[in-house]
């Protein structure tokens, strides 16, 4: 949504194509999390303390997500703020209309559970949104950029993980398959898991490195694929972690329970986390 | 910064709709507690279906905590007692959940006893 490098200022047209880039998307990854059930007790489970977090943390997602991958890679700090603020405020609209239409705003319940609803769903609804607008872009509106603009820092490599695995993960998180799986599965079976997750972060990031391995002057070879699966596989640890917290499923479960759940769900969080580290490149 | 009005029309709007949110966010956590659920059940008038009589509750959950599968039994009085339960799987804090009951004969002026058995906490 920012336009540094045309010196003019876009179309009415231009705009609105992109903001149905970024509804598409808002849809395409919100619908599935707006669709189960678990999450709808959850809005009203979490509390208002945790949504007031996730709204912070989501804007800072948003933020980060702009910056290193978000449509053009010049833009400026006040851009990518500004675009954030959009897209939040596009995703809170089209959760609540959604959420109206599915029927979920009964008009018998308090507001506060209808904000709670609304939030929730909303600040996924915005980081669809964000990925939309970047990602279902035609060729010639993004920029023709790739390598040389943007700088691939360690910072940015993490914020595109977290983002891919927030995405991906959540779409899991509140669901009770993953307490199950996390409470039935034997420990060797769960190093397993860890292991395809670790397998699956270094073969993807292999693949990319090879694509585009000029540009990783420096830090090649067997070393750099190592460290880079590290890096997606704890980021995506991280973000498995945070959600599992988010959605109240640590609750009333020891320490080992938990730690299962995080790699259990870490597995769909690395896939995430990967592909979202894949947008770079 | 290269915008349209229509792009700074959606910034504005975009920019209200977080700080209203934002600040009722807050301002529920602010005032909200911890006070365990608090349930109250409220009888409504009998409706005649054709599997006998459906009696309407509302359940209002005025606690800061929210109650899971919560058991409530309602019991017809008179010289035959009839005892009719129904369970709600989920009644956040702070909000109100209808449910009903049935009778195969009239509650007509009998007594009403609606009463919670029991919930978990989620």
């Amino acid at each position: 949504m920012t336009r540094k490098r045309q010196r003019r200022s876009p179309s009415i047209a231009e705009s609105l194509r992109e903001y149905g880039r970024g509804i598409g998307g808002g849809f395409l990854f919100s619908l599935p999390l707006m669709l189960t059930m678990e999450t709808w007790s959850a809005a009203v489970i979490v509390g208002p303390g945790r949504l007031l977090f996730a709204v912070a943390a989501t804007f800072i997602l948003l933020c980060g997500y702009n910056l290193y991958a978000g449509l053009r890679h010049d833009s400026t700090f006040g851009e990518v703020l500004v675009d954030s603020v959009e897209e939040m405020g596009i995703g809170i609209i089209l959760s609540a209309g959604l959420l109206y239409l599915f029927g979920r705003l009964h008009p018998a319940a308090p507001f506060s559970e209808h904000l709670g609803l609304i939030v929730l769903e909303g600040m996924f609804a915005a980081i669809g949104v964000s990925v939309g607008t970047a990602q279902l872009s035609t060729g010639d509106e993004k920029d023709s950029g790739g390598p040389q603009g943007r700088q691939l820092t360690i910072s940015s490599e993490i914020v595109l993980a977290v983002c891919g695995s927030v995405l991906i993960a959540a779409n899991v998180a509140p669901t009770d398959e993953v307490l199950l799986l996390a409470s039935e599965m034997h420990l060797l079976k769960l190093l397993g898991i860890m292991a395809i997750s670790l397998s699956i972060a270094a073969l993807l990031l292999f693949y990319s490195d090879f694509k585009g391995s000029s540009r990783f002057a420096g830090t090649r070879g067997s070393f750099a694929v190592v460290h880079g699966s590290a890096i997606t596989y704890v980021a995506a640890l991280f973000a498995a972690a945070v959600l599992l917290w988010f959605f109240g499923r640590f609750a009333h479960h020891g320490a080992s329970i938990n730690a299962a759940q995080c790699v259990v769900l870490g597995f769909p969080a690395t896939l995430g986390a990967a592909a979202g580290r894949l947008l770079l490149r | 910064m290269n915008k349209n009005q229509l792009e700074w029309t959606v910034f504005g709007v975009s920019l209200a709709i977080i700080l209203v949110v934002a600040g009722l966010l807050l301002n529920e956590h602010l005032t909200t507690g911890d006070r365990p659920a608090d349930l109250t059940i409220t009888v409504g008038a009998p409706v005649h279906v054709s599997e006998g009589y459906a009696v309407p509750l509302d359940l209002r959950n005025s606690g800061d905590t929210s109650a899971e599968d919560v058991h409530v039994s309602v019991t017809l009085g008179g010289a035959e007692p009839q005892e009719s339960d129904v369970t709600f799987p989920y009644v956040p804090y702070r909000s109100a959940r209808r449910g009903w009951v049935m009778f195969s004969r009239p509650p007509g002026t009998a007594r009403l006893e609606a009463r919670v058995l029991g919930y978990r906490e989620p």
